[in-house]
């Protein structure tokens, strides 16, 4: 009894532990260090519920209205008129102002992304001098845009994808293929190259011939504080636009969280800090940045273009109007109504979310591997479990073939330095004299010269045709990962609900056990207190010590376990009316549970078509990629090879022509 | 003096010599009278020898690597057209050295060094060194065939072609200890006494003659360098393309329809990655043997050119001894050079000044003799050297245009391969993507 009272006194401390309880009672048959796994998990989101909704009343008065309104007030149609009926029919509800308030500030740059959640969070603290605590936690348990992939940065996030810190490594190799750069002009040594076809559609981009989409240059300019900036130049039908790399990068994070089931094609690498410090910005290097970026930022729009979602998306029109700066995009819906979190939101249309799932519990992504399916999930989970390790295969291998494709860039940069000296100094070596050999030798160092200029355009050939595609399918590997585990994170929530709801019904069914029993124990002691003075005092204690149990907030309840069902005693204890309280409440809660689950039950289903719909695209994408890089790269051998031929072919004949001339004797007749 | 086995150097100018009027406007047409009378052009007389297969044997305890020297030859010296033997590392050098003592006058070919840092290592019979010691013993016996002296040497003959090989082996080696030693001698002392002395009058010629060895040297020296960097590079990118065609083939499991594409295209770049190994063997073992050699062979050219110095400083400080010995003769003949103290001493002692001076100068007269004497003859040897040395610098000049032509062929021959090889690979690659 006494133990429980403590519990009672420290509403947190003892959530925690009950909830352990509960879990760990439907997971019992899981090993005991997994389950451990899991309530660390869940202990988050538990809070995180907790704050998002301050108390049971206020957010049980939204639930009960917003079924009536739900209609009109969350309705967004048209983002050109829709905005302001949008947020005025938003503020009707409190509740929801909180959270898009946030989001309308919610910064899409990922450098004032932090400071924004700070705000959010500074916030929460002044509410309770507990939550500080859980915020901190919370701060680096939610990802900051809510989608799965940037869970992989959480420090302790499982070993389930072993390379996952690849990206640490990546700088050092751009610092040492930055010094590689022998020759500086190594584009324009490729004119043999670039006239066969021009520059960009050589890249395999699956739908890059013919695409009404290029970066047609790069302008070099400055912006309204005097930074140098450098503004590419889309046509797009004919229409110019311009736009920053960290526009891109932005408007990529957009598509992200406006598209949670559809994979986002890459966008080439920030330029990281500590390249900065080491090369500090010269000429050379940012020409070389910015033909890459060129590049891949042509193929990121060509990509784009054959995503209908994206297609057919306002972001995508915005993007692509020339009068509309990006800033005013941003600050404007849909952009600017992101929820928080995608978890909590459709996953079609995250910017129309229901009241329902703002009440949704966040799984914690360490619990994706440790948790099981329900049975009738079973079969499309283990399809996506394939799918899963197809791109697991697919990120570890494209990234050790990308890093492969470098060191074979490197030392054929290094080929060529060599080639070059040595073909210089045959030529040389051919107008010293040496009688008859002059020709043979400086037709040989001519050949040599012809294989130094053909290698050091086929070494550029193999930054376009395998580093940066395999670049580019590294990175398509890893966005369908995170998709997929956005699509597992959701399952996860499904579980939660669905455990939630089977310990709800238990939790009914042992109050209504315990009525009975207490009926019938209220019998016996009736009839035996009227035969004895002790039995009748028992009686009395009984009736005041319930008054001591505290009634726990029921939101808490909802997703934190079954506390009344873990100490039978506690149920026992409770009268006659509290326990029809209880029940009334538990029905009450398992009715918006079972709406809950419906909406998560819907939005699984979406996300399952949606995914996988998206993911046979993306490797169908892959497919026709592979297959034109493999194309590609056998042309582009074979030129190398043939020109390389011939060139050894004519200084043969050459060689073959020299006539060594017999010894002149000297008379030595004396 | 077995002079059955050993072909005196003299005896062969004097038999070159015998048919001056032939070679007087073509020297390259340089025929011989043989024993046989019947008159052959040596210009068309080849022998080609090809050292190959290395095999590792047993001598008792000591293992060696035994070298087959096959040989194909019009010259009627030989008993056959085509013949064949085996010899070690150690025949090679016996032969190197008889070739030396025999012929002072020549820049015998040097072989490859004996100590090698493989010795050490202990693998000296690993194959990567026998296949370029075989290399290098190939040319040292081309470079024989190709020079017009001693390819005639008849020590070379029995090297190539005798079954009884160790037996005269066993015989030569007592009389080169007796004669060879105190030859040598005599080289080494005159070449001890005038070490630091420099030849007065460099003809311009030979001035000309050591720049161009040196910048020769130079130049091989420096390709020699490079060449060891691209073959590093190749080496790099043979692994890197195997790597590379082992990753694309685990991708081909990925993408089940395109299976065939992915293996054939990961053959390819298998074929590439073996294409660099192979240019990097021949670079290795071949390519840059050759150049290695050819340094060598530079280096001997020199300390003939040196050797040739020597003689014609013997012969200055000969003539200078001379020109001072008529120089005090004169003076003694004149009188004007005689001492007054010297007179007066000789009065003093009762000598006869004039008797004196008499012998003195008949002395000196004597001596004057057989100094013009001793000065025409090292004249001689000197001239004869230097003619010698300027025969051997074309003898030289003509096996490096061989050598260089030969090596560059090679070079582009296996450019040629190398890139044709895959040429057919990748057209078929190519033709099977579409």
């Amino acid at each position: 009894m006494d133990s429980l009272h403590e519990e009672d006194n420290n509403p947190f401390s003892g959530s925690d532990h009950i909830f352990a309880d509960g879990i760990g009672s439907v997971l019992g048959d899981q090993e005991q260090n997994s389950s451990n796994n899991i309530n660390d998990g869940f202990n988050h989101p538990y809070h995180r519920v907790d704050r998002l909704i301050p108390n049971l009343e206020s957010s049980a008065t939204i639930f009960g209205d917003s079924s009536d309104n739900s209609k009109h007030s969350y309705h967004y149609s048209d983002p050109n008129n829709g905005v302001d009926r949008y947020s005025s029919s938003v503020l009707n509800s409190p509740q929801n102002q909180t959270a898009y308030d946030v989001d309308k500030s919610y910064n899409h740059d990922s450098q004032t992304e932090f400071s924004q959640r700070g705000i959010r969070y500074s916030f929460n603290e002044a509410d309770s001098e507990q939550l500080l605590a859980n915020t901190l936690d919370a701060k680096t348990a939610i990802p900051s845009d809510g989608s799965a992939p940037n869970i992989d940065e959480l420090p302790n996030s499982h070993n389930a994808f072993p390379n996952d810190h690849q990206e640490n490594t990546d700088h050092e190799d751009d610092e040492y293929e930055e010094d590689e750069d022998y020759y500086p002009n190594n584009e324009n040594q490729n004119s043999k190259y670039a006239n066969q076809t021009d520059h960009l559609s050589l890249r395999p981009v699956a739908v890059g011939l013919n695409s009404p989409i290029t970066i047609t240059e790069a302008l070099q300019t400055k912006d309204p504080t005097g930074h140098k900036v450098v503004l590419y130049t889309i046509n797009y039908h004919s229409v110019q636009i311009r736009r920053r790399y960290s526009e891109f990068d932005s408007f990529r994070n957009s598509l992200k969280k406006l598209f949670p089931t559809v994979i986002i094609p890459p966008i080439p690498e920030k330029h990281s800090m500590i390249s900065y410090f080491f090369n500090p910005i010269s000429a050379k290097s940012d020409t070389k940045i910015i033909e890459k970026r060129k590049r891949l930022l042509t193929g990121f729009l060509r990509y784009c273009f054959n995503i209908s979602q994206i297609k057919n998306s306002v972001v995508w029109k915005y993007f692509l109007t020339p009068s509309m700066s990006w800033s005013d995009i941003i600050s404007s819906p849909p952009i600017s109504i992101l929820p928080q979190t995608n978890i909590l939101a459709p996953p079609l249309d995250p910017v129309k979310p229901s009241p329902l799932h703002l009440l949704l519990p966040i799984p914690h992504s360490s619990t994706i591997n440790s948790f099981r399916p329900r049975e009738q999930d079973l079969e499309s989970d283990e399809k996506f479990k394939e799918l899963q390790q197809i791109f697991q295969i697919y990120r570890s291998q494209t990234h050790a073939m990308e890093k492969s494709s470098k060191k074979q860039k490197k030392h054929f940069k290094s080929l060529v330095r060599d080639l070059g000296e040595l073909g210089a100094f045959y030529n040389a070596f051919s107008l010293e004299d040496n009688y008859d050999l002059a020709t043979g030798i400086e037709r040989t160092g001519q050949a040599i010269d012809v294989n130094f200029i053909n290698s050091e355009a086929f070494s550029f050939k193999i930054l376009t045709l395998s580093q940066e595609p395999l670049f580019e399918f590294n990175q398509f590997s890893n966005e369908a990962l995170g998709v997929l585990k956005f699509r597992k994170l959701k399952e996860v929530q499904l579980y939660i609900i669905d455990t939630t709801i089977k310990r709800r019904k238990q939790m009914i069914e042992s109050l209504q056990n315990a009525q009975e029993q207490s009926d019938k124990l209220e019998e016996i002691l009736r009839r035996n207190a009227e035969q004895s003075p002790t039995i009748a005092a028992a009686v009395k204690r009984l009736e005041q010590g319930e008054s001591i149990n505290k009634v726990t907030s029921p939101w808490r309840r909802i997703f934190s376990g079954n506390k009344a069902s873990s100490n039978s005693n506690d149920i026992a204890s409770l009268n006659e009316q509290q326990r029809k309280d209880e029940i009334e409440k538990l029905q009450k809660e398992l009715d918006k549970l079972n709406d809950c689950l419906g909406v998560v039950l819907k939005d699984l289903k979406d996300i399952n078509r949606a995914i996988d719909e998206n993911i046979q695209d993306l490797l169908a994408t892959f497919h026709q990629k592979w297959k034109e890089i493999l194309k590609d790269f056998a042309n582009s051998i074979l030129i190398w090879l043939d020109d390389n031929l011939k060139a050894w072919e004519d200084a043969k004949e050459e060689i073959q022509k020299i006539e060594v001339q017999k010894p002149a004797l000297i008379d030595n007749n004396e | 003096m077995s002079n059955n086995f050993v072909y005196e150097p003299l005896s062969t100018e004097r038999e070159a010599s015998q048919h001056t009027e032939e070679i007087t406007t073509k020297a390259s047409e340089l025929t011989i009278n043989r024993s046989s009378s019947t008159k052959v052009d040596i210009g068309s007389l080849y022998i080609n020898s090809e050292v190959k297969d290395p095999q590792k044997e047993n001598d008792g305890q000591n293992p060696y690597i035994s070298y087959l020297i096959e040989t194909k030859s019009n010259d009627p010296i030989f008993a056959k057209s085509e013949f064949s033997i085996r010899r070690r590392f150690s025949d090679f050098v016996f032969l190197f050295q008889l070739l030396v003592n025999d012929y002072p006058t020549s820049a015998v070919p040097p072989l490859p060094d004996k100590k090698r840092l493989e010795y050490f290592k202990g693998d000296r019979f690993g194959s990567e060194f026998t296949a370029k010691r075989t290399a290098s013993l190939n040319r040292f016996l081309k470079r024989l065939s190709l020079h017009p002296v001693l390819k005639r040497s008849k020590i070379y003959h029995i090297f190539i072609e005798s079954q009884d090989w160790n037996s005269y082996k066993q015989n030569l080696k007592i009389r080169s200890d007796d004669s060879g030693v105190a030859a040598d001698g005599g080289i080494i002392t005159d070449v001890f006494i005038n070490a630091f002395k420099t030849a007065n009058q460099q003809s311009k010629e030979f001035i000309a003659i050591k720049e161009r060895s040196d910048k020769l040297d130079e130049n091989i020296n420096r390709i020699d360098k490079i060449f060891q960097k691209i073959l590093k590079r190749y080496g790099d990118l043979e692994q890197d393309y195997f790597d590379f065609s082992y990753q694309i083939k685990k991708i081909s499991q990925l993408e089940p329809e395109l299976e065939l594409p992915f293996i054939k295209f990961s053959d390819g770049l298998n074929s590439l990655s073996l294409g660099f190994a192979n240019l990097k063997n021949f670079l290795d073992n071949d390519y840059l043997i050759s150049l290695k050699d050819l340094e060598h062979y530079i280096s001997s050219i020199k300390n003939l050119i040196k050797l040739k110095d020597q003689k014609q400083i013997d012969y200055e400080a000969l003539s200078e001894y001379l020109n001072r010995s008529i120089g005090d003769k004169e003076a003694l003949v004149h009188g004007g050079g005689t001492n007054f103290f010297t007179n007066k001493f000789e009065e003093m002692t009762g000598q006869n000044h004039d008797l004196n001076k008499r012998e003195k100068i008949h002395k000196l007269e004597n001596r004057i003799e057989r100094l013009t004497k001793e000065l025409e003859n090292s004249k001689k040897v000197s001239e004869n050297f230097e003619k010698q040395t300027l025969n051997e610098i074309q003898y030289f000049e003509n096996i490096k245009s061989i050598e260089l032509k030969d090596s560059l062929n090679d070079l582009a021959d296996n450019n040629i391969k190398f890139y044709k090889d895959l040429i057919t690979k990748w057209s078929d690659i190519q033709q099977s993507l579409g």
